[in-house]
């Protein structure tokens, strides 16, 4: 299933609320979490990254991985953290009214 | 907080932008590596787990073009490497970007000129802290230019006005400067006579010494005078001892009471400066009083309308008490002083120069856009293959970009020297005039500026077109077939139309080069009726001395002033008239006897001049017929005039003129009562160019005996076989000083050929300004032309290999080169000439519609000669040389590379 645009970045932002992690682990997460069903473009989710990291809801530093290798993390910062609950307050709001038309509809 | 962030955000990236690839690299690695693990665990082969690891990661060039531009500061880095780029293409194309500079630093050099002379000429403040508070008030008599007070009329103003905060009086006067040991060494400067209020009310101090006060302007014995920077470097070297130094001033000892600031040269380009209050002028006819500018200072809180009722209220009162000289004098026209001087002629001087400006700034855009256009389609291969690798049409438009802003950013710094090196020539050229307005042209500031906006327009100007059709061209095509499809973004209607517009401008400047070359061959060969070294011409003041209550008084001066210029050895005649150089008059009506009043009244005009019996006698001439003024034609006698045979051509045409009767036109009195022509004198007119009947027209002249007309303002003529010498000036001092202490000169005593020579100076220094406007539109264009037709030749090298190989000879080659651009440059050259044309008969209907004379356009055909053979020979030089190279083309070198 391909991503809806402008999902990218929410979805991003949800993984990272539960930890700092790197660019590969979150691609890994999203494609766990959704049971394989979305498949995260790589070319896009880098760009995603250092756009969230521009926009100040995300920190990257140099850390290690669990098998000793040197890679570049992602954090949440407190904005991304108060991000993270308006998008999905949003998202929410967005379903509920395509529910509704199309229940309607 | 948002925004530092942002800002901080942006310059780390900036500035750590080695160590953000490296991560950014490192990150993508990582990825790829993990993936491939992944692919191994899954007992895929290595090369296989690599592959299968980049073709599920996508385009990785791509990807990080997309970080990158997340970061914000992609503009700044594509700029930066842009311009590296430019640099390193400048260093590969060296022809053509050696061109192109010489282009760019000449059009900008040439530009930057023109504005620091025009932003020069039109700062009316010369040194002065004006605000707009500060007022020029002058008599509203209706005409164009107001006209000054008397220092009658300044004294009342002055003691009743009350909306201003004090009036300052400015005369212009004429100082021979010199030291008390060494009167014969001295050097005539521009002054003024001002009130003791005047630095005070233009908020100017001087440097060393003080300022004057009212015991200054009030004391004629050893006047204190402030002097120019000027004058202190002259005599003084610039030494703190000049305060007090006792100096002359046209014979009279003075005391520097102090030293003005460089630059201070205040009300336009003076350099010294004398209080007076004009007190030797009380109690005189108020005819004689001299002509003063009037200065002030607006009282806070108060407008414009407020001060004029109040000065006109005064006025009135002052028409009232003398109405034989006020009555007319009822208005006032008050206007800030910083624009006083900047009227609109000044203001379309302005125009005029940011016009040429820009007109020079379209000529080199057009000339580097072809330059421009030819290395973006050299590079159109290159630009392709960044276009296959993902980079965006606006990355490859700002590249083409940076690149002509490379270009005019190193045509701006050497055009900048080449501006200063052409100010300094032409500030030297007009030193000699004592006028800093006119010769001390400095690089402020805002030439800086403007040269750079000069060089940002001619960059992106001359490189956005090509920019654009570079973005759009296939890069399929380009990579598959590089020639065909990289000429295609060149050759087109756009380079043809730009050629003939090249062409057009070319044409249209030359022209006006050329004619600014055309004053100064006519000064050269203007020649006058004797030998204008020979006549020494002195004005003079004579109201300022109080032994002449009226302007017959000089009748009681003047011989004795003869006995003792004529005991000067080396003396041949000597006489009085009036006028500049004593032969130029007033222009005024007349009507002559017999003739209907309204029949041509516009042709009844004629120069009104006064003089002597012995005027002739000064240039060596004779009457033609009838006699010269005589002793006997005195306040009781006949009034009789002599007219020159301009006058005579003109209004006498088959008419002996000798007893005919004319009346001279009076000012708002009518006319004069009749005046009997007694005699004809020769033309003393120099040779002008034009029909006979303009010439005579212009110098038809009436001259007046002295006796019956006598001047306030007299001018000395003396004749002498070298008159230019010093001794004859001091002499002509010497003896007004003896007989009349008081009188003052108007104005340097010069012989008509030292006076003609200074108009010539600034002739010829215009004449070198279009020497030099020319020459660089010359190189210009041949530049211009050459660079496109050596390009497309260039395209055209397989076709002219295979011609010359199958038995073309070079004369075919050649005309093959030159046969598709001889139309195009034809057309360019028909415009020109019809644009040159429409600005010719535009600028002459506009003449003659402000009173300007008629005159035959056909007079301007050598100057269109002229241009025609310039730009076709210009033309034939830029394609001559390509044509040249292609017809030496081997074919067998083609072959070999095919």
């Amino acid at each position: 299933m391909e991503l809806m645009q402008g999902t990218l970045d929410m979805l991003i932002l949800k993984i990272l609320a539960s930890g700092k992690r790197h660019g590969y682990d979150i691609s890994k997460r999203i494609l766990l979490l959704s049971n394989s069903s979305l498949k995260v473009g790589h070319g896009s989710m880098y760009p995603a990254l250092h756009r969230l990291e521009k926009k100040g809801f995300v920190n990257s530093m140099m850390g290690e991985t669990a098998r000793g290798r040197s890679a570049k993390f992602y954090e949440l910062t407190k904005h991304g953290r108060e991000q993270v609950e308006q998008e999905k307050q949003q998202w929410r709001d967005f379903v509920a009214v395509i529910d509704v038309i199309l229940e309607e509809g | 907080m948002k925004i530092v962030r942002k800002v901080s955000n942006r310059l780390k990236a900036l500035f750590l932008n080695g160590k953000a690839e490296s991560e950014l690299d490192d990150e993508m690695q990582f990825h790829l590596e993990m993936e491939i693990e992944k692919n191994l665990e899954r007992g895929m082969s290595p090369f296989e787990a690599r592959r299968s690891a980049r073709v599920s990661f996508g385009g990785m060039e791509q990807a990080k073009e997309d970080c990158r531009d997340a970061w914000g500061i992609r503009f700044l880095q594509d700029s930066y490497r842009n311009l590296r780029f430019g640099l390193r293409l400048c260093s590969r194309y060296l022809n053509t970007s050696i061109l192109a500079v010489v282009v760019l630093s000449m059009g900008i050099g040439i530009a930057s000129m023109m504005y620091t002379m025009s932003s020069k000429l039109l700062d009316t403040s010369s040194g002065a802290d004006l605000d707009d508070r500060q007022l020029y008030i002058q008599w509203e008599l209706g005409t164009a230019q107001g006209e000054p007070f008397s220092s009658h009329d300044f004294k009342v103003l002055r003691s009743e006005v009350d909306s201003l905060e004090d009036l300052a009086g400015i005369q212009n006067s004429g100082f021979w400067f010199s030291l008390p040991l060494k009167k014969d060494e001295g050097k005539q400067y521009k002054g003024v006579k001002v009130t003791a209020n005047f630095f005070e009310l233009v908020n100017a101090k001087p440097i060393l010494g003080n300022s004057f006060s009212d015991q200054d302007a009030q004391s004629y014995e050893a006047r204190e005078i402030v002097i120019s920077d000027l004058v202190w470097a002259d005599f003084f070297d610039r030494d703190k001892a000049v305060l007090e130094a006792e100096v002359m001033l046209n014979g009279d000892q003075c005391k520097i009471a102090g030293v003005m600031p460089t630059g201070f040269a205040f009300p336009r380009d003076q350099q010294i400066w004398m209080a007076t209050d004009w007190r030797e002028f009380d109690g005189k006819p108020r005819a004689s009083a001299p002509k003063i500018g009037v200065t002030g200072k607006l009282k806070p809180g108060l407008g414009l309308d407020q001060a004029r009722a109040e000065l006109e209220t005064i006025a009135s009162n002052l028409a009232v008490a003398y109405p034989e000289t006020n009555e007319e004098r009822t208005r006032v026209r008050l206007t800030p002083y910083r624009e006083q001087f900047v009227d609109d002629d000044a203001k379309a001087i302005l125009y005029l120069g940011l016009f040429g400006s820009l007109l020079v700034l379209t000529f080199l855009s057009t000339n580097v856009f072809q330059i421009i256009m030819g290395r973006t389609a050299i590079r159109s291969h290159e630009l392709a293959v960044r276009r296959s690798l993902g980079a965006k049409r606006s990355h490859v438009i700002w590249q083409v970009v940076v690149d002509g802003l490379a270009l005019s950013g190193m045509g701006a710094i050497f055009g900048i020297g080449f501006a200063a090196l052409g100010l300094r020539v032409i500030s030297d050229q007009l030193s000699v005039f004592e006028m800093p307005w006119l010769h001390d042209f400095q690089l402020t500031p805002g030439v800086f500026l403007f040269a750079i906006g000069a060089a940002l327009f001619a960059g992106i100007g001359s490189s956005i077109i090509p920019a654009w059709r570079a973005s759009r061209m296939n890069s399929f095509s380009i990579l598959k077939d590089d020639s065909r499809s990289s000429s295609s973004i060149y050759i087109g209607w756009l380079s043809k139309a730009m050629i003939t517009f090249q062409v057009l401008f070319s044409s249209i400047l030359l022209f006006l080069s050329v004619m600014l070359l055309w004053p100064s061959l006519f000064m050269d060969s203007l020649e006058m009726p004797y030998d204008k070294n020979t006549v020494l011409t002195a004005g003079m003041q004579l109201g300022a001395d109080p032994q002449f209550e009226e302007p017959r008084d000089v009748e009681r001066l003047y011989p004795r002033l003869k006995q003792k210029l004529m005991a000067t050895p080396g003396v041949r005649a000597v006489a009085l008239g009036s006028g500049k150089f004593g032969i130029m008059g007033d222009l005024r009506g007349i009507e002559i006897e017999g003739e209907e009043e309204d029949k041509g009244s516009s042709m009844r005009i004629s120069q009104i001049s006064t003089a002597t019996p012995d005027f002739l006698d000064v240039y060596g001439l004779k009457p033609l017929s009838g006699r010269m003024i005589n002793a006997f034609d005195s306040e009781e006698s006949l009034t009789v005039c002599v007219v020159n045979s301009h006058f005579v051509d003109t209004h006498c045409k088959n008419v002996d003129p000798i007893g005919l009767r004319l009346k001279i036109e009076q000012g708002s009195n009518g006319y004069s009562e009749w005046i009997t022509i007694v005699g004809v004198i020769p033309s003393l007119m120099p040779n002008l160019p034009g029909t006979k009947e303009e010439i005579d027209r212009l110098f038809s002249q009436i001259l007046l005996p002295f006796a019956q007309h006598p001047l306030w303002n007299p001018t000395i003529l003396l004749s002498a076989q070298n008159a230019d010498n010093d001794r004859y000036r001091l002499a002509i001092r010497e003896s007004v000083k003896e007989l009349a202490p008081l009188v003052r000169f108007q104005g340097p005593i010069l012989t008509i050929g030292e006076g003609l020579s200074f108009v010539s100076r600034m002739i010829d220094t215009i004449s070198l300004g279009g020497k030099f406007l020319g020459g660089a539109i010359l190189v210009i264009s041949i530049i211009g032309l050459y660079s496109i037709i050596a390009f497309t030749t260039n395209q055209r090298r397989k076709e002219f290999g295979i011609r010359i190989a199958v038995g073309s000879n070079a004369w075919g080659v050649m005309k093959s080169v030159m046969r598709p651009w001889a139309l195009t440059i034809g057309s360019g050259l028909i415009l020109g000439f019809i644009s040159v044309l429409s600005l010719l008969v535009g600028l002459h209907s506009f003449s003659v519609s402000n009173g300007g004379m008629e005159e035959d356009l056909r007079g301007y055909t050598p100057i269109f000669l002229t241009v025609a053979a310039i730009v076709g020979l210009a033309t034939l030089i830029a394609m001559i040389i390509p044509a040249r190279r292609a017809a030496k083309i081997n074919p067998m070198d083609i072959i070999r590379a095919e």
